[in-house]
């Protein structure tokens, strides 16, 4: 199997640091009371935003051999229904992953939106359905949705978007989300279905996966808990006929050799010392020399990233060699989508595309040669 | 004064005389068609939105102040139009249609912030409530007329009130919110300007409190100067001022007699039956203020002309309002300049094909519409 490589555009920021504020790329650090001199904040000074730092690192994206650009929501983030259409005629080639939640958009409308933008670009949408886990003490758009309630929501938005899709003239009414006689006009038939990737979750989450998801996401652990993790879920989806792939999504500190890898992060923690901003009031400050080797969890598995900013806790740290060698192993477990991140955004995706990929091709098209 | 040009979202002629469209998917795929086209007999597979970029970007070379993005159930959606032809334009505002139901209000204010980020301040929205019956249910949308209006008024209330990051908190029918607000740096950004589209009671309540225009399809002028006292009375309750909109297909030529001999050569290749079809199709909806009835196979273009204007666009495809403006380009500018003497301050204009005409009508019309320049001398 052909394995697919994303690449994260970073929503809310970004920099060469760990610590968010001291990211000179956008105006988006809490702490920060007047944006950093190199900030493109969107005021007309000299004509940059935000959006064309990212438009370069989607061009890096898909000159470098990536398969597609994963957007993430974040509260004070730029909306990544928004990004994906103000880059989809920037990139020809790359997937969008923009991130949905199913609480915050009208079922039919999401899959009005989505046709268009499967007509303008190719056919080239996926969509992330997301849960928000920690809500933290104030969510931003002041609702309190429990997790059970958002999986029952994304279930139905899928059910409804899928059926108005591809089963015209379609009627539905679920406890969130009904429609009567729906279904696109003949001018705008004829396109994919939206990709759908869904995240790990409770028991729930699992059931609508197996049902709707194209690409499951599991959380990055070691080769031997995510090979029995796709065995449960495996089961499920085939309760339903169905076979899905399998995705984790990580940070990577790449480095020619391992030594350096880690030696650059852990220069990164200890530079993100006690005054790093806490994620939420949940975390503790964090810092301490042995916090980080606490964190070691594996030969080039690091679990401290989710303590110095928002995403994926664990992530990849070594060299270009030994780092194909590990994806290498996910991808004989099972995992065939990575979704891959490093800051800064566009210098990484340079040195992840041209370093590591070709090496993580060359193996996994030796494990599928093998698998068959 | 605003003058916005309306995008064609749902198909496009390249010559106002072809009876179907050949622009975009919305007729038969024929020899001379673009996005797609045909090479070889086979589809190019060019994509419609390309066309509507360059429509964006000749509206906006040709003088106009922003593009309106229409939203229907058969047509491209306003918001992935939107975030690329920000990309594509520099001064160009855009504006979306909208029913408040498609987005959660914090999720829309937060997509519109990034929208102003993303393109300077260039958003503004024409909010619609939806004309109810089977239309309004194929959105999954099942509340009644004046509901809906309520829900309008909640969602603006809620949206205004997140927009400039304080904390707020509201309990209405449709929404409740505790402790929302937009984060910074997505907080504060410029306000999207608000057309606000219907002509029942209930729609004129809800305009009062929020809209910043009243759009409305031409009608004779007593009916528009009647609406708009009512707008007017209406928002002074509130304390507002609401700003008349005006919007019209416009087909201006050199002469009177240039532009009646179009309109007669595309009469002539109206396809009657399937302008019946479409209107049996249409079927019931409740909203207040559509205009006349469609006309009727046999009927001659002198019949459908109303006072200066002529009610025949919707049946020559073009869209927007079957009611709209013909003749030279001065009197094109004369008819501007009386709606702009009765108040109003915003132009919605279209026409066929929508690319070469807002090129003709911002080079030879705006350039003589007087009142375009005139500094309003009366205050709020």
């Amino acid at each position: 199997m052909t394995i697919e490589v994303l690449w994260r555009l970073p929503p809310s920021g970004d920099g060469r640091a760990i610590r968010a504020d001291r990211w000179t790329r956008g105006d988006y650090s809490p702490d920060r009371k007047l944006p950093h001199p190199y900030a493109r904040t969107g005021v007309q000074r000299d004509g940059y935003t935000y959006y064309d730092q990212l438009s370069q690192i989607a061009r890096a994206a898909e000159l470098t051999g990536f398969d597609g650009l994963w957007i993430p929501q974040s509260p004070a983030g730029e909306e990544p229904l928004v990004v994906a259409g103000s880059l989809a005629r920037e990139v020809r080639r790359l997937t969008f992953v923009p991130s949905l939640r199913a609480p915050l958009i009208s079922a039919v409308y999401a899959a009005k939106i989505a046709v268009s933008f499967q007509r303008l670009s190719g056919g080239r949408l996926a969509w992330h359905l997301a849960t928000e886990d920690d809500q933290g003490t104030r969510p931003w758009h002041g609702r309190r949705w429990s997790v059970t309630e958002q999986i029952a929501r994304t279930s139905e938005l899928l059910d409804l978007a899928r059926g108005f899709w591809t089963e015209p003239p379609f009627t539905y009414k679920g406890r969130y989300y009904e429609v009567q006689d729906g279904g696109f006009a003949a001018a705008l038939q004829g396109e994919a279905f939206p990709r759908v990737y869904l995240s790990d979750g409770p028991d729930d989450a699992l059931a609508v996966s197996a049902r709707h998801a194209d690409v499951h996401i599991l959380p990055l652990g070691s080769v031997e808990s995510v090979r029995a993790r796709i065995a449960e879920i495996d089961r499920l989806a085939a309760a339903h006929g169905r076979t899905l792939r399998y995705g984790i999504e990580a940070d990577v500190v790449a480095r020619p050799s391992s030594d350096e890898a880690w030696h650059d992060v852990r220069r990164e923690w200890q530079d993100a010392t006690d005054k790093t901003v806490p994620i939420s009031a949940a975390v503790a400050p964090v810092g301490s020399p042995r916090e980080f080797d606490d964190r070691v969890i594996g030969t080039h598995l690091w679990s401290g990233f989710g303590r110095v900013r928002p995403g994926p806790s664990v992530g990849f740290v070594g060299g270009y060699v030994d780092l194909a060698d590990s994806v290498a192993a996910y991808v004989k477990a099972g995992v065939s989508t990575f979704v891959l991140s490093a800051n800064p955004h566009l210098e990484e995706a340079y040195r992840i595309g041209e370093q590591l990929l070709p090496l993580v091709r060359a193996r996994t098209s030796e494990v599928s040669r093998r698998a068959v | 004064m605003q003058f916005h040009w309306r995008i064609p979202v749902h198909g496009d002629k390249a010559d106002l005389a072809k009876p179907t469209y050949t622009r975009g998917t919305w007729g038969p795929l024929l020899e001379g068609n673009q996005t797609p086209g045909l090479v070889d007999g086979e589809p190019d597979g060019k994509p419609y939105h390309d066309y509507l970029l360059e429509v964006a970007k000749s509206a906006e070379i040709a003088g106009f102040d922003g593009a309106l993005i229409p939203s229907f159930p058969d047509s491209e959606d306003p918001w992935v139009i939107a975030s690329s032809v920000a990309r594509y334009t520099k001064t160009l505002r855009f504006m979306i249609a909208y029913q408040p139901m498609w987005f959660d209000p914090l999720y829309a204010a937060k997509a519109s912030a990034s929208l102003q980020r993303l393109s300077g301040g260039r958003l503004l929205f024409n909010i619609i409530t939806g004309g109810g019956g089977p239309q309004q249910l194929w959105w999954g949308d099942r509340i009644a007329h004046d509901d809906r209006y309520v829900r309008t008024t909640e969602f603006l209330d809620v949206f205004k009130g997140v927009w400039n990051g304080a904390s707020f908190s509201y309990q209405g029918k449709f929404f409740q919110v505790e402790d929302a607000r937009l984060p910074p740096p997505l907080a504060g950004q410029v306000w999207p300007e608000l057309y606000f589209v219907g002509s029942s009671d209930a729609a004129l309540a809800a305009q009062g409190k929020h809209a910043d225009y009243d759009l409305t399809h031409l009608e004779p002028f007593d009916n528009l100067r009647k609406k708009f006292a009512r707008v007017k009375e209406l928002a002074s309750k509130d304390g507002r001022n609401v700003k008349p909109a005006v919007r019209f297909n416009i087909l201006a030529r050199r002469t009177p007699e240039e532009a009646w001999a179009e309109v007669r050569r595309a009469w002539a290749q109206v396809d009657w039956d399937a302008h019946e079809a479409r209107a049996r199709r249409r079927g019931a909806g409740d909203a207040v203020g559509s205009f006349r009835a469609p006309p009727k196979r046999g009927q001659k273009v002198e019949d459908l002309v109303v006072e200066n204007l002529w009610a025949g666009f919707g049946t020559l495809l073009s869209q927007g309002s079957p009611l709209g403006f013909v003749g030279s380009y001065e009197q094109a500018a004369e008819c501007i300049d009386g709606y702009i003497r009765a108040g109003v301050e915003g132009f919605i204009l279209s026409s066929t094909p929508a690319l070469e005409e807002a090129l003709r009508v911002g080079e030879e019309v705006l350039p003589l519409v007087r009142g375009a320049t005139v500094v309003r001398a009366s205050a709020e």
